[in-house]
């Protein structure tokens, strides 16, 4: 990341608020309870089959990697802050994947009571999870707009730190998929078995966390910028599309069917996105005509303000110095005021 | 959020309603279930001699019959893949596998070994020995024993090789020869449907 696409930074004045501090606090505790549930759930695999369980994490770093990347590429005009995205993803492989090995216990166990252990076995998992992972997930997006109030301005922006909270999931369980896969196959070859989980959970991973999170979050975003009033609505039809996304993949269903269920929900958040993204270039170059016109933004600056490579290009036409350092630090100043009218 | 802009949040204390709302939830989730999912009893009564079926499909698939006055836990029941249940001080849980290759059906005894040392460190399998249940399918079975508790473990691959049934039965030490007549009932009431087409 350059030094023009450097992320929007809280202010000094967010950090000094003490409702603010009180909210980074308890995330940070959140994660930390989080954690140490998943630990304890799974510290014993990690003493009988250690040579698994590291290859277990180190399967999940591709996604991982290639998923920050993606996601945080995906935001437009500039990525979004790395201590934010990366918050979010912690929260998602934390505080929300721990906070779910017991809220679905809870519920999968009254399931069983309530229905039947045969209704339970087919319908538990799919009445389960969309309920409490996808509210544990998008906490964190909601977290995320009370930490730090400017990062997450409208719709997209809350897609994004959605879409990350549910790639930090995914990652998470993905990993604890694949040690529970050890003792389903019978702790035969525990290398195998986890190389197999890695596998089929890589192949659906298109359709999975992340973009049923990215849609939640998406309403977020219109709370973080048109008010309970006027975001409410918008924000429970993306909670409740998330946790559809949800149900659909998680619904017994034949084995091929998956390949269906995942190529849904790609399709639905890639729309879903690929819809916010043209909006907000448009407001993003309606605002950049608008500075223009008022003398704000040098018209020649304009053309090369509104992506990261004709940033980039612009910042190159001079030699590294005093220069190029005012370049950015203008591109920054003139960004952050483009994204302020761009967000919703 | 109340606001309509992210900007008129600072300074004032609508982050920590907001927050309360957010920890409120998580804690519902999180504590909530298991609260009440533990108020409810679990314990469910089952039919001496009504058979249950393991498996996903009629091809993969077993079926074993409980003893007088067992009951199914169904909260840690799932019948394709984990039956838990109870008699008294036993603890008998029927545990679906699936065999990844044919090769691997003679380390599914050091594999049992290793997957209860997941639940207990102190966890020990005996040498197994060859047992046959009343259908006929051929099994491995021995002695388990882990910190106060003892009893019994079988294995009995399925017939086509690609799936395997675990039975472990425990109990406290003074229960142990409960334990191990509770998993040679299921292992002796053991019966593969695929096996008998």
């Amino acid at each position: 990341m350059t030094a023009a696409s450097a992320p929007a930074s809280p202010t000094p004045t967010t950090q000094a608020n003490w409702a603010v501090r009180w909210v980074r606090i308890t995330a940070a505790l959140l994660c930390v309870v989080g954690a140490g549930l998943l630990a304890w759930a799974f510290h014993r695999a990690l003493a009988v089959y250690p040579a698994a369980t590291v290859l277990a994490a180190v399967l999940q770093l591709p996604l991982a990697i290639v998923g920050w990347w993606l996601l945080r590429l995906a935001r437009p005009l500039r990525a979004p802050a790395r201590t934010w995205s990366a918050a979010a993803m912690i929260w998602g492989a934390t505080a929300a994947t721990g906070c779910a090995l017991s809220a679905n216990q809870g519920l999968t166990g009254l399931w069983a009571k309530g229905t039947g252990v045969a209704f339970a076995g087919n319908w538990s998992a799919a009445l389960t999870a969309p309920l409490n992972e996808e509210l544990l997930k998008v906490a964190g997006v909601v977290l995320i707009v009370l930490a730090a109030p400017r990062v997450i301005r409208g719709p997209l922006d809350g897609m994004i730190y959605g879409a990350l909270a549910g790639l930090g999931f995914q990652v998470m369980e993905n990993f604890t998929y694949a040690l529970n896969n050890i003792p389903l196959t019978g702790s035969t070859n525990p290398g195998e078995a986890v190389v197999i989980s890695t596998i089929v959970r890589g192949l659906t991973s298109l359709g999975s966390h992340w973009a049923m999170t990215a849609a939640a979050g998406a309403g977020v975003g219109y709370l973080a910028a048109r008010g309970l009033r006027d975001g409410a609505p918008r924000a429970a039809a993306c909670l409740a599309a998330a946790m559809a996304m949800h149900l659909l993949f998680d619904a017994p269903a034949p084995g091929a069917a998956i390949v269906l269920k995942v190529a849904i929900n790609f399709v639905v958040v890639l729309v879903f996105y690929l819809k916010l993204q043209r909006r907000y270039r448009a407001r993003a170059r309606a605002s950049l005509a608008r500075h223009v016109a008022a003398g704000a933004v040098p018209a020649v600056e304009a053309p090369a303000l509104l992506t990261r490579s004709s940033r980039r290009r612009r910042q190159r036409l001079v030699p590294p110095g005093p220069v190029r350092d005012e370049i950015v630090s203008r591109q920054l100043a003139d960004l952050a005021a483009i994204e302020r009218e761009a967000a919703d | 959020m109340t606001s309509g802009h992210p900007d008129s949040e600072y300074g004032s204390t609508r982050p920590l309603r907001w927050l309360l709302v957010v920890v409120t939830v998580i804690a519902v989730l999180s504590v909530g279930w298991p609260a009440v999912s533990r108020a409810v009893s679990d314990n469910q009564p089952l039919a001496a001699g009504q058979p249950l079926t393991i498996g996903p499909d009629s091809a993969h698939s077993a079926t074993f019959a409980p003893g007088q006055n067992w009951v199914v836990r169904s909260a840690e029941t799932n019948p394709v893949l984990h039956w838990s249940l109870s008699d008294g001080p036993v603890d008998v849980t029927v545990v679906y596998v699936m065999v990844i290759s044919p090769s691997q059906l003679g380390r599914l005894w050091p594999g049992l070994q290793s997957g209860l040392r997941l639940g207990d460190a102190s966890a020990r399998l005996g040498r197994p020995a060859g047992f046959t249940s009343a259908a006929g399918s051929k099994g491995l079975t021995g002695t388990l024993t882990a910190n106060g508790r003892a009893g019994q473990a079988a294995i009995f691959p399925g017939p086509d090789g690609t799936f395997a049934v675990e039975i472990v039965s425990v109990a406290p030490v003074q229960d142990g020869a409960a334990a191990r007549v509770a998993a040679a009932l299921v292992a002796r009431s053991l019966r593969f449907p695929a096996a008998a087409q």
